[in-house]
């Protein structure tokens, strides 16, 4: 099995089917609404045990309600529910009342604005540093698989109306992380082939490294399948275990067949930097 | 001779194993309670509050009353030792009163443009200065509020009886608090906004400002001469002579001479006590604050460092003032935008499918894992253990509290370690088996990607919200104990004390 995929990945035939990809889920991105978390709509997440019949003060508020596999009921109310309709729910429910949640949108994209700085700077100096230890090309195109890996993984997360809230965020930057890993041992095995003046160092390289990505890559999705199945009840950590898989599947892909394509459409960037050698002579 | 050496071997490589074992045995005694496991006096990882159960309350600092008392505070400092209000007041700017004149004024100004770097002042021609700048030197003030505020909610939250409290600041004028279960929230919540504030004003016929009591109307000075920075402690109790809730106070020492000195010059001369506190709001939505004159009272005798404040009302409304008065005043009034209560059982449940999914998750890894490298995957399962519970001794060492972000974190950690043994084992089938070459070839690549998640790491828990430097710390903490385990300790493992040559199957 490994040969033939290895020899799909190799040819680059991916390529532009990968492309594609990217910038479908570009627009899914753009064009889906987003199942926002409270943290990022604002408003009121009311759990509780068992059903409730219907009261009108809150039913014109209500955004959505979802009642799961154990009975616990969750509702979301807009930030326009009056206090009172809420307090008198509170009342209704009683005992059966879990909690609830009450969350200015302010809090939850204020948290994503600092994400996202965090994530830029975080961006910037894995950069520097991977032009000082390979060469400025392959640090942008490291990031460029990390930035196509997230979008696809917020694609998927759209499409399936995985909730929008700190948990996804959390996935998003193990995705990252995951993303980032893969794509410098890719690029540090073309570096090696580079330096060896193998005749194809690519195609070298991608033999080389996939075998090892394939691998790595089974076993990862492999914990988060049984997360999966384990968590198939439990809205959230199943969304998380969900968007990750698709994520370690893209991190895979960005990194044989992304970057080692757009090595080989950008010539300049097969020039290293000297490799500041452990043994000292360069 | 041979069985010596056979034995020797074996007797080392046991030592190692156990050596090695050591952390996996520390780190079961953090994670579970058994009381089979010995226990070696550490700290059991904190949970978050989604895992945990509990209660959040998120606050916003008033920034129009720090921008009020940030401008009555300049307009002051002009003011010649008197407080004086600004007579015009922008958004970026005040017109001052312009009662400092000529080299007075210039005095005044050299010492203000030290104290306050980020204004500038506009001299102009009529004698009103301006001062500008207000806008851009805000943000600084506020977050100055902010961390000011942390240490009265603290003191405030303990005064209630909550011992595992976390606050912490988000964004530039909020504040989070996380209260374990058990604490009476509506209690809290009053707490965490209450201004209130008493003063003790000396009744002066020449006095600027006017008391009204039962009636009557009292000057008195502008400002009072006990206020609550002045107290040490308060405590509420009940009087024994009138059977009143009373606020017995306590002063501190400073301000306890200063009060002593002033009473016993103005024996037979009257104060004036006042309670201000919010009472509500105004149907703009604004804070209603409410200031009640509670007594007025002649001076007998000269004060000491403790006395008592009758006439407050309830007993419960002394005990809240007595917190209140104890443990500072606030800064800046704050608003509860936010609150969250979650349930231990929702919590609860929530920890019980994550950990069982992770360690069926980790049963089926390492069942691959012995599948596809033998003898050496079954070394790399236990290094993968001993790393795994290096990281959970350090989150204990870091007090670090751990959330379902750090259950992210800790995936990834899981999927760097076992990508790194993969990367050498792989590598060993290019060298002929020779392990201890396939390690040191394979370092760089190694080096280069944790240094690069690394770096990641850093920078996330510098700049990234709360939740996100929990997932940084288990991340960078995991890359350090990935590194130890999965390469340092599998490469001596494997080559000096098993010696094994890689005779990896397909």
């Amino acid at each position: 099995m490994s040969i033939s995929l290895g020899a799909v990945l190799g040819s680059g035939r991916l390529f532009y089917p990968l492309i594609a990809l990217f910038m479908v889920f570009t627009f899914v991105n753009v064009l889906l609404p987003f199942n926002k978390g409270i943290e990022f709509g604002g408003g009121y997440l009311v759990s509780y045990h068992g059903s409730l019949s219907d009261s009108d003060s809150v039913n014109q508020y209500l955004l959505s309600e979802n009642t799961d596999s154990e009975g616990v009921t969750l509702l979301k109310l807009s930030t326009e529910l009056p206090a009172e309709s809420l307090d008198a729910l509170k009342q209704q429910l009683g005992d059966t009342l879990l909690y609830v949640e009450t969350i200015s949108p302010s809090y939850g994209e204020e948290m994503i604005t600092e994400s996202i700085h965090a994530l830029g700077f975080a961006m910037l100096a894995m950069t520097l540093y991977l032009s000082i230890k390979y060469n400025a090309f392959m640090a942008v195109f490291t990031q460029l698989a990390l930035i196509m890996d997230v979008t696809i993984s917020l694609g998927v997360a759209t499409l399936f109306g995985v909730e929008l809230n700190v948990l996804l965020i959390g996935a998003l930057i193990t995705i990252i992380g995951y993303s980032v890993n893969d794509s410098v041992v890719t690029i540090d095995c073309i570096s090696d082939k580079l330096r060896a003046k193998e005749e194809n160092p690519i195609n070298s390289a991608i033999e080389s490294v996939l075998p090892r990505s394939l691998i790595t890559s089974q076993s990862t999705l492999l914990v988060l399948v049984v997360l999966m199945a384990v968590s198939y009840n439990s809205e959230g950590l199943f969304g998380f275990a969900l968007v990750l898989s698709f994520g370690v599947i893209s991190g895979t892909l960005s990194s044989l067949v992304l970057i080692p394509r757009l090595m080989e459409l950008v010539p300049s960037s097969l020039n290293l930097v000297a490799k500041p050698s452990l043994d000292g002579d360069i | 001779m041979l069985k010596n050496s056979t034995f020797k071997r074996r007797l080392f490589a046991s030592f190692a194993l156990g050596l090695t074992s050591v952390p996996i045995l520390l780190a079961a005694s953090i994670v579970s309670n058994s009381p089979s496991l010995p226990d070696f006096g550490l700290e059991p990882v904190k949970l978050g509050l989604d895992l945990q159960g509990g209660s959040r309350i998120i606050l916003q600092i008033d920034e129009e009353a720090v921008a009020r008392k940030y401008k009555a505070e300049v307009a002051s400092y002009f003011g010649d030792g008197v407080a004086y209000e600004a007579v015009k007041s922008g958004p970026n700017s005040i017109k001052l009163a312009g009662v400092l004149k000529g080299d007075r004024y210039n005095e005044v100004l050299r010492s203000f443009k030290t104290d306050y770097p980020d204004l500038t002042v506009i001299a102009s021609s009529s004698d009103h200065p301006m001062v500008s700048g207000f806008k851009t030197s805000m943000i600084k003030r506020v977050a100055e509020a902010a961390k000011r505020n942390i240490s009265v909610v603290n003191a405030r939250l303990n005064a209630l009886g909550a011992s595992d409290v976390t606050v912490y600041k988000q964004g530039d004028s909020k504040l989070i608090v996380e209260l374990p279960k058990g604490i009476d929230l509506s209690k809290a919540k009053k707490l965490l906004t209450s201004t209130s504030q008493i003063g003790m004003y000396l009744v002066n016929h020449d006095g600027r400002k006017t008391i009204s009591y039962r009636g009557t109307n009292f000057r008195t000075d502008e400002l009072p001469f006990i206020s609550g920075e002045d107290i040490a402690s308060a405590i509420a109790a009940q009087d024994p002579d009138s059977g009143q809730p009373i606020v017995s106070i306590r002063l501190l020492a400073s301000s306890g001479t200063r009060v002593a000195w002033t009473t016993s010059n103005n024996i037979g001369g009257m104060i004036a006590t006042t309670h201000t506190y919010q009472n509500g709001e105004t149907e703009s939505g604004k804070r209603n604050i409410v200031t009640d004159v509670i007594s007025v009272a002649s001076i007998g005798s000269a004060f000491g460092r403790d006395f008592k404040m009758t006439g407050l009302g309830s007993f419960e409304k002394c005990e809240e003032l007595s917190m209140v008065l104890t443990s500072g005043v606030m800064d800046v009034p704050m608003d509860i935008i936010a609150e969250q209560v979650i349930d231990a059982k929702f919590g609860a449940k929530n920890v019980e499918i994550a950990f069982k999914a992770m360690a069926l998750g980790l049963v089926a890894l390492f069942a691959f894992i012995v599948f596809k490298y033998g003898l050496m995957g079954v070394v790399t399962c236990f290094t993968l253990l001993v790393s795994g519970s290096v990281l959970v001794l350090a989150l204990s060492f870091y007090d670090a509290v751990f959330t379902l972000m750090g259950i992210a974190g800790l995936v990834l950690t899981l999927g760097i370690a076992v990508d790194m043994n993969v990367i050498v084992f792989e590598k060993a089938k290019e060298v002929h088996g020779n392990l201890k070459e396939a390690y040191e070839s394979s370092f760089p690549a190694i080096l280069d990607a944790n240094v690069t998640t690394f770096i990641a790491a850093v920078l996330l828990f510098q700049i990234g919200s709360v939740q996100v430097k929990g997932f940084a710390l288990v991340l960078g903490l995991g890359v350090v104990s990935s590194l130890l385990g999965s390469y340092l300790i599998n490469k001596y493992l494997m080559t000096r004390v098993f010696h094994f040559n890689s005779t990896i199957k397909e």
